[in-house]
């Protein structure tokens, strides 16, 4: 039995023969001179714009730390032999993936057909140079761990290293709130220019959008409301269509179908989460524009509100089938059983008790359907025509509203901001800032019904 | 006094948050023997045991008060990372980690620093051997810990917590999910260890406890659910000439 | 009949008969009814089927006819009839994913180990340290449900414009620095829930032969949350492949191969929606995207196949 001393003292003694392993020493010495060569490159070489202080600090900086790393390696410390695999892995990757993509420019660069033939004459060699470049660094790593016995830690080095992973990963966990206030952060400075010129009143309720390219004129215009109106439609229309669908297939999933179909549904419903927006759109175009066309009413495109209201109605289906599906089998199984049990039938027990029992879930899809609507922005610009007026109905009919082109308000967004300056951009961003806020309460309202439901 | 004895508890007490699960307890444990805690379910026996490696700290809102000496050493003196591979436990269930046999018993060693291939076959075999496991798996060593029986990952659990060389080792109901062949060869091994350990079980089965134990602990529930210690003593004595009443009770089967 | 009357157990027998009776009769009408809404079900997920058949089908069908070598290894030409292939955006499209996640990857799960293993010591010794937690995963959530487009205007605004000297404007590196914003709740969210999984006795077993947390973490729990993670990572490769509008506004659009990471370019789904809109090459288009639609199709694939050997370590019949 080993007696201890807490504290400085390795747990497993230090083999007395073995000593230094020449790769280490090999690699201690590369660390220390390579600090030194790089420290002195840079100081003799450093950019004229950048002053004297900031290369000072850079210097030292890497010449420490290159020396610290030699001196742990020299003297066996572990932490020094953990350091110098992953800064060796690192420099293999860079460098392996700098050949990959010089490969890469090979095969595809494009200016001429490639034959089968010629593509696997430049990926051989090419494999080749990938392989060549990992080797030396693989090679390196691989000594490191080879001899990894000859290194000690004690407790308290183990400890210290406990300790700043710490601070690393909690620096980690914080980024996420770190990068929600840059977003609002850079997105409200940007939108700051329009909402003094123009005002947010004016943007919000306003209802021409002309942009025009004159700044600060009267006659550029920064009404919104056109946009807000095309959003809230398409969304209306994707909820009145997708709504049923979702439910329907929810409850087709949860209380109806048997196991295999079940096995075939889900990963469908996956599927249709995964098709990337601008296929829905291309299809949108190909597709559904010329079946809209053949209504017989004047002026109808086949793209506008109802085109976008159909795609719409397919993308957020993922959305609001997974948590309706979610807030029925949470419903305990012996309110099923106790319904049952009363003679009740299978559908009057779904309607009577599960549904009702999962309302707050329900609603709380419909809520999620609706902020994953109004954020769609590609597929829409593709099928919705847009227009920049108010949309309003072909004819008498109030219906054929959604035979009208219109615009929302991420298109709005997506299409014009490549050209637009000061301003005009500046609007744009104001939209995106509202944007934001209103997905944000969207979002939240949503996740406070699901926590209320699992709390009671 | 100092030989025979391993650890020493004075009046110590221990809460979860406001509720206190032990009282005033005051024990010796001693050396190279077998020490078994019985009692109801809930009376504390567990917290206690998880006392001596400060198993305990992980679980948010816990205090403790009153001292426990492990050859004149407070153990919330020492730094917990270094107690822990002087006190080892093992667990109700057997918990082998999702690795290869070797993988199993050579972590606390690798974890402690030791990376030399030899010794750490060396120290892997000499676990195995103690824990009477080595026969059963010396030609699978690289399969995964998980395809054991279940008394054989409990074996593989002992000689996990031998590979890293402790002074103590604590069981909380070490075959309660075996069969009764497994515990029997557990109980078995037992009796070799304590030659080099002392051994610290806690036990629902009080057959278990006088077979296999040396000396016997005895803890209740006092009315507001704190775990007091009523009796300590030889199993020999406890379990044929108990001194309190409630001890008796207890072991003709009364309650609990 | 009057209230006496209603009370009398000759009358209550009578009436739970006339109960009985009619319970009979209505069987079978709520057994109809039960038969239509369950009909309705059925339709709705035929439709959901059916939707999905025929829009991959439509696009694999028309797109397939368009893939030849040509079109993977030459470039497009631009110009009203989109000329040439799609090579460099699918260079640019791999380009995109492997720098993202590069980013994204140890941030992601780092914070996600944070969150699970580090977070509850931490909230319970110090209080500011519970608020920031709580804010942190508030974050995350938040993070979830950003409009892609809002992530791009993001982009724009601090990676092309403020940081252009950096970043070189439009270019691979200002748009994965977008989406790795834009990717890392996702491997969050599916890091914690595969470190979660990871069952309380192996770090407990760890810990009790004397490693530090950080020990337990990487050579137990890590490992074992391997599959759960790397599940997470493919969701994350599916998001940038299928994503246009947060590009749209960061990677420049240019149809150039990209040289570097400064250089713009043109991934993939952003090429469809450009041919789409700005030529009449609509067969380029659906080409494009039935590549696109095969990619998402085997990551898919991919993904069900790790969650299942997923579930199966976690049950201990790991070998």
């Amino acid at each position: 039995m080993a007696e201890q001393q807490p504290g400085s003292t390795p747990i497993v003694p230090i083999t007395e023969e073995g000593g230094r392993p020449s790769i280490v020493t090999a690699m201690a010495v590369l660390w220390t001179v390579g600090a030194l060569a790089v420290a002195a490159l840079l100081w003799f070489r450093h950019p004229e714009t950048v002053s004297p202080i900031v290369t000072l600090l850079a210097v030292l900086l890497v010449a420490g730390l290159g020396l610290l790393v030699g001196w742990g390696l020299w003297t066996l410390k572990n932490w020094a032999r953990v350091a110098t695999i992953g800064i060796l892995g690192l420099a293999g990757l860079y460098f392996a993936t700098l050949v990959l993509f010089d490969v890469l420019g090979q095969i595809f660069g494009g200016e001429q057909v490639m034959s089968p033939v010629e593509i696997l004459k430049a990926l051989g060699p090419g494999l080749l140079r990938i392989l060549a470049t990992g080797a030396v660094p693989l090679a390196l790593i691989y000594g490191l761990i080879r001899t990894g016995a000859a290194f000690q830690e004690t407790t308290r080095e183990r400890k210290a290293v406990d300790r700043s992973v710490w601070y690393l990963l909690s620096a980690a966990a914080l980024s996420t709130i770190i990068i929600v206030l840059l977003i609002i952060l850079f997105t409200g400075r940007e939108a700051w220019e329009a909402m003094t010129a123009v005002g947010v009143l004016e943007m919000v309720l306003g209802g021409v959008w002309r942009p025009g390219s004159i700044i600060g004129t009267g006659s550029a215009q920064f009404g919104m409301l056109p946009m807000i109106a095309g959003s809230v439609l398409s969304t209306f229309g994707a909820m009145a269509l997708g709504l049923p669908l979702s439910l329907g297939a929810a409850i087709l999933l949860t209380e109806v179908a048997p196991a295999w179909v079940r096995e075939l549904l889900q990963p469908a419903i996956e599927l249709l989460a995964g098709i990337p927006s601008v296929v829905y759109g291309l299809f949108g175009m190909v597709v559904l524009a010329p079946l809209i066309r053949r209504i017989p009413v004047q002026g109808n495109t086949g793209f506008g509100l109802l085109n976008a209201s159909v795609i719409l109605a397919i993308m957020i289906l993922p959305t609001v089938t997974n948590v309706v599906r979610d807030a029925i089998c949470a419903v305990p199984a012996s309110y099923r059983e106790g319904s049952l049990a009363l003679g009740a039938t299978h559908w009057q027990t779904i309607y009577q008790v599960v549904l009702p029992a999962a309302r707050s879930g329900i609603v709380a899809a419909i809520i999620l359907g609706i902020g994953r609507a109004l954020g769609e922005t590609m597929a829409l610009i593709m099928v919705i025509g847009n227009s920049i007026a108010l949309p309003r109905p072909l004819n008498d009919n109030p219906l054929t509203l959604f035979l009208a082109t219109a615009r929302t308000l991420t298109g709005n967004i997506a299409v014009e901001i490549n050209y637009a300056t000061g301003v005009h951009r500046s609007a744009l961003f104001f939209s995106g800032v509202l944007l934001f806020f209103m997905v944000l309460a969207i979002n939240s309202l949503a996740r406070y019904l699901m926590r209320e439901r699992l709390a009671s | 006094m100092m030989n025979n004895v391993k650890l020493q508890v004075r009046n110590f007490h221990f809460f979860y948050g406001d509720f206190q699960a032990l009282r005033d307890i005051t024990v010796d444990i001693p050396r190279h023997q077998i020490t078994s805690i019985i009692g109801p379910s809930g009376c504390g026996k567990s917290t206690f045991l998880r006392a001596f490696n400060r198993m305990n700290d992980l679980i948010p809102g816990t205090r403790a008060e009153g001292q426990i000496l492990m050859d004149d050493q407070d153990l919330y003196s020492i730094d917990v990372v270094e107690l822990r591979k002087r006190v080892g436990m093992v667990f109700q269930r057997p918990n082998p980690f999702p690795k290869t046999i070797f993988d199993n018993v050579a972590y606390g060693p690798r974890c402690h620093g030791l990376r030399d291939r030899a010794r750490l076959t060396e120290i892997v075999e000499r676990s195995l051997r103690q824990a009477a496991l080595w026969d059963e798996v010396k030609d699978s060593l690289d399969k995964s810990g998980l395809a054991l029986s279940g008394g054989q990952q409990q074996r593989l659990c002992i000689a996990r917590a031998l590979a890293v060389e402790p002074e103590v080792i604590l069981m909380d109901e070490p075959a309660s999910a075996l069969d009764p062949v497994a515990t029997l060869k557990i109980e078995e091994l037992l009796q070799t260890l304590k030659q080099r350990y002392t051994i610290i079980i806690v036990t629902h089965n009080m057959q278990q406890a006088a077979r296999a134990s040396d000396y016997t602990i005895f803890f209740n529930m006092a009315e507001d659910r704190a775990g007091c210690l009523v009796e300590h003593g030889p199993t020999k004595e406890i379990f044929t000439n108990p001194k309190e009443k409630m001890t008796e009770d207890y072991i003709t089967g009364r309650f609990g | 009949m009057s209230s006496r009357e209603l009370s009398t157990p000759l009358v209550r027998a009578r009436r739970e008969g006339v109960a009985i009776r009619l319970g009979i009769e209505n069987l079978a009408r709520r057994r109809l009814s039960q038969k239509v809404a369950f009909g309705f079900f059925w339709l709705a997920g035929l439709l959901v089927v059916a939707a999905l058949l025929w829009i991959i089908g439509y696009v694999l069908v028309e797109g397939l006819q368009v893939l030849n070598l040509e079109f993977l290894t030459t470039r497009p030409r631009g110009g009203v009839s989109g000329e040439g292939g799609i090579s460099t955006t699918i260079v640019t499209t791999l380009y995109l994913v492997l720098f993202t996640l590069f980013l994204a990857t140890p941030l992601g799960v780092g914070a996600a180990v944070y969150l699970t293993e580090y977070a509850a010591d931490a909230a319970r010794r110090n209080r500011l340290l519970a608020r920031l937690i709580q804010v942190a995963r508030s974050g995350v959530e938040i993070l979830a449900g950003v409009p892609s487009i809002i992530y791009g205007l993001f982009g724009f605004a601090l990676f092309v414009v403020a940081m252009n000297r950096f970043t070189g404007g439009f270019s691979i590196l200002s748009a994965s620095l977008a989406g790795a914003c834009m990717v890392l709740p996702v491997i969050i969210r599916t890091s914690e829930e595969a470190l979660l999984a990871v069952p309380q006795s192996y770090r407990e077993g760890s810990l009790a032969l004397g490693a530090t947390r950080w020990q337990t973490i990487i050579q137990v729990v890590l490992p074992a949350a391997l599959p759960g993670i790397v599940t997470g990572l493919i969701l994350s490769v599916g998001r940038i492949v299928a994503e246009t509008a947060i590009f749209w506004v960061t990677i420049g659009g240019s149809y150039r191969l990209p040289t570097g990471l400064r250089s713009a370019g043109r991934p993939m789904a952003l090429h469809v929606y450009m041919l789409a809109t700005e030529t009449r090459a609509f067969d380029k288009a659906m080409g494009t995207a039935a590549i696109l639609i095969l990619t998402i199709v085997i990551l898919n694939l991919i993904i069900n196949l790790t969650s299942r050997t997923f579930s199966r370590r976690m049950m201990g019949r790991g070998r």
